[in-house]
């Protein structure tokens, strides 16, 4: 397929979003949302309150929900052209975590493209994951049945097979959610490892605190980019009131309504 | 008394078939938590079979192979456009769809009811495996809709054959897919693999497996087959290949053991035939009871007994130091306080010896044990209250109950800690 041709965004760019509209039920999710991330690797969070899309954003770029309109690129090409070079990494809690497979088995998932349909996974592919799990640390826990990990460990086992998948783009939906303070930096060296080797990895992220010392850009995301740019310049007072001050005052204003009602 | 008659091979083979090819497929509906889309399309067999009658107007077995399918495919594609545009949970969506349409067949029979056709729901619910063998009795086969046995037979021998098949290929070449979309769909779809496709494969081969299953055994024991072995092989093991062979194997004995009750029970007592889908149904229980209650990995029993040997190690333990300080403090030892079960477990683990009827003293063994408790102890003392910040005063309780714990971790950082002499080292 040819590149996608739109002067107005750089065929350079990892991740360039344009014009996307997101609809659950003919109820918009996502305005119009028009993005470009920097052609150099970075670490990127989305932030944003519940509910402003954030995770619909990600499932959107890679197909996994559909788009009313706009268009997503990938270097200037869409996404049937790269499969190869994006990664993703799911929620915690969107799988079974009862299912019958170790963690070596999860992290040889990772390199499924790679070794194309109906064909078996073989040892050099269970070598490979077995590196991929041992710079998350857990080399030790390959055979573990995954139930028997603790919250922390799923989401390494998680982060082990995007390595697996050696992509130039992720995109990680959540990957600090529900994990100790510990977990959390061993995660964020591996990320910033993993951009030191020329991968862009965006991160839908929760905690704003952190995103100062840990990300390298921001996205403020709610329902409409809001801002985006690098967090030296966009991660201010400014936007995040315009990202999260909109439904604190209408919920400020509801409980006052609320409140109001049970006076009389 | 010849126990395995020769005209039982047919039947007995395709038992064999239909158990196996069924718990290929049925793995992963248990592992997609779709079980209850066998229940579906077992139903939706008979709107299909009255349908193709009606249409092509003849019992043509092919013909109703077809109709059964394409009603198959119906309700797989109805139930996941319910779900997905309907707004319906997946249980309620399936339960809609496959009682309407087991309704409409019930209807469909009534209104096209003509003098030469007679469908059973008798034969619905228990099928006619016996009947693959009645050559001589062409008379007899009124029910599921076939003129001729002699024709029918080999028919069902065969459309087994090719359903085990080709249930049996799409697990061994696309195992791999299977896993990948039965566990992470998004990932799936992200990586190329259309989870999409890979399910509505098999829904179709699930399609098939019940059509093709149910004509011989009715529609309850294709339920069982496609989620019994599977449901009993998950209670033994962690893997996905393992629980597929031990599914299998299941199944095999099932068929077998369950086929051969029902020809040997009435030989022993001399009453009536029993119907074999039923006995295997039956057996299938039997196997998946036994193994709820003995399964090495996840059974009650073995549940049950690891907790019941730690509380009894605990219960030991506390005997022992209790017994090691009264000698120190030459206190009458309460005897009658303590579980006589527990004192008789001690002796015979060699902690105690019971020179006379009533009267325990430690043994080396015993006194060994008694020294490494307490140190436990005091080492879990300590650490509580330096480490972990306890107030002194709290710390021996909570130190009473983590002595009795050998996990490897949190021993390791405790003996790293040099051995405490500490003042309160010694439990009240």
């Amino acid at each position: 397929m040819s590149p996608i041709h739109r002067p107005e965004h750089s065929t350079n760019s990892p991740l360039s979003i344009h014009a996307m509209t997101v609809a659950y039920d003919r109820k918009p999710v996502l305005w119009d949302v028009d993005y470009d991330a920097p052609e150099e690797p970075r670490l990127i969070a989305i932030v944003g309150p519940n509910g402003a899309g954030k995770s619909t954003l990600i499932k959107a770029c890679l197909g996994l929900v559909p788009r009313a309109s706009g268009l997503v690129a990938f270097r200037g090409k869409p996404l049937d052209d790269v499969r190869s070079t994006i990664g993703y990494v799911p929620q915690r809690e969107s799988v079974d975590w009862e299912f019958p497979v170790t963690a070596l088995d999860v992290v040889c998932m990772g390199r499924y493209r790679k070794i194309g349909w109906f064909r078996p996974v073989r040892q050099k592919d269970r070598n490979a994951a077995l590196v991929c799990l041992d710079r998350v640390g857990l080399a030790d826990l390959a055979d573990r049945q995954i139930r028997q990990l603790s919250g922390g460990q799923q989401q390494r086992v998680f982060l082990a097979r995007a390595l697996a998948q050696e992509a130039d783009l992720y995109f990680m939906d959540e990957p600090f959610a529900g994990v100790d303070a510990a977990t959390e930096q061993a995660i964020l060296g591996v990320l910033r490892e993993m951009k030191n080797e020329g991968r862009t990895i965006i991160v839908v992220h929760h905690d704003l605190q952190t995103v100062p010392s840990s990300f390298d850009e921001v996205i403020f995301l709610n329902m409409r980019v809001v801002d985006s740019g690098p967090v030296a310049e966009v991660f201010h007072e400014d936007n995040l009131r315009k990202t999260y001050g909109g439904r604190l005052t209408m919920l400020a204003e509801a409980a006052e309504a609320v409140a109001r009602s049970e006076r009389r | 008394m010849n126990l395995i008659p020769a005209l039982d091979l047919f039947p007995l083979l395709a038992s064999v078939l239909v158990l196996v090819g069924c718990t290929m497929l049925g793995n992963f509906l248990v592992l997609r938590r779709q079980s209850l889309m066998g229940d579906a399309l077992s139903h939706t067999v008979l709107p299909g079979v009255v349908g193709a009658y009606l249409v092509f107007g003849s019992r043509d077995p092919f013909g109703l192979f077809i109709g059964a399918l394409v009603a198959g495919l119906l309700t797989v594609t109805s139930i996941e456009a319910l779900r997905r545009y309907g707004r319906i949970e997946s249980n309620a969506a399936m339960g809609v769809v496959f009682s309407i349409a087991f309704a409409v067949g019930v209807v469909l029979i009534r209104v096209g009811h003509t003098d030469h056709v007679d469908l059973d729901p008798n034969c619905v619910l228990y099928g006619q495996l016996e009947l693959l063998v009645w050559f001589d009795a062409p008379s007899s086969f009124r029910d599921v809709g076939f003129t001729d046995v002699y024709h029918a037979m080999p028919s069902s021998i065969w459309s087994l054959l090719i359903m085990v098949l080709l249930s049996a290929l799409f697990v061994l070449f696309c195992f791999k897919e299977l896993r990948l979309a039965s566990f992470d769909p998004g990932l799936s779809r992200t990586l190329g693999f259309s989870s999409r496709a890979i399910n509505m494969v098999l829904m179709l081969l699930v399609s098939v497996a019940t059509v093709a299953s149910f004509e011989a055994v009715g529609s309850v024991l294709v339920i069982a087959a496609l989620l019994v072995p599977s449901s009993t092989a998950r209670l033994f093991t962690d893997r996905l290949k393992s629980q597929i062979l031990v599914s299998i194997l299941v199944a095999f004995f099932c068929a077998v053991s369950g086929y051969l009750m029902s020809t040997w029970i009435p030989l022993l007592w001399q009453g009536e035939s029993l119907k074999a889908s039923g006995t295997i149904t039956v057996v299938s229980g039997i196997v998946f009871g036994c193994s709820l209650l003995f399964s090495p990995r996840y059974g009650y029993w073995m549940q049950r007994s690891r907790t019941r040997q730690l509380a009894d190690q605990v219960a030991i333990e506390d005997v022992v130091v209790l017994l090691h300080k009264s000698h120190r403090t030459a206190v009458n030892f309460p005897w009658s306080t303590i579980d006589p079960r527990i004192l008789a477990l001690a002796t015979k683990r060699g902690f105690l010896q019971s020179p006379i009827a009533g009267q325990y003293f430690l043994t080396n063994a015993g006194q060994n044990l008694a020294l490494e408790v307490q140190g436990r102890r005091s080492r879990w003392l300590n650490y509580l209250v330096t480490e972990v910040g306890l107030a002194p005063d709290h710390a021996p309780g909570t130190a009473e109950h983590l002595e009795h714990l050998g996990d490897d971790l949190l021993q390791k950082s405790v003996d790293t800690m040099d051995d405490p002499s500490h003042p309160s080292g010694e439990c009240p």
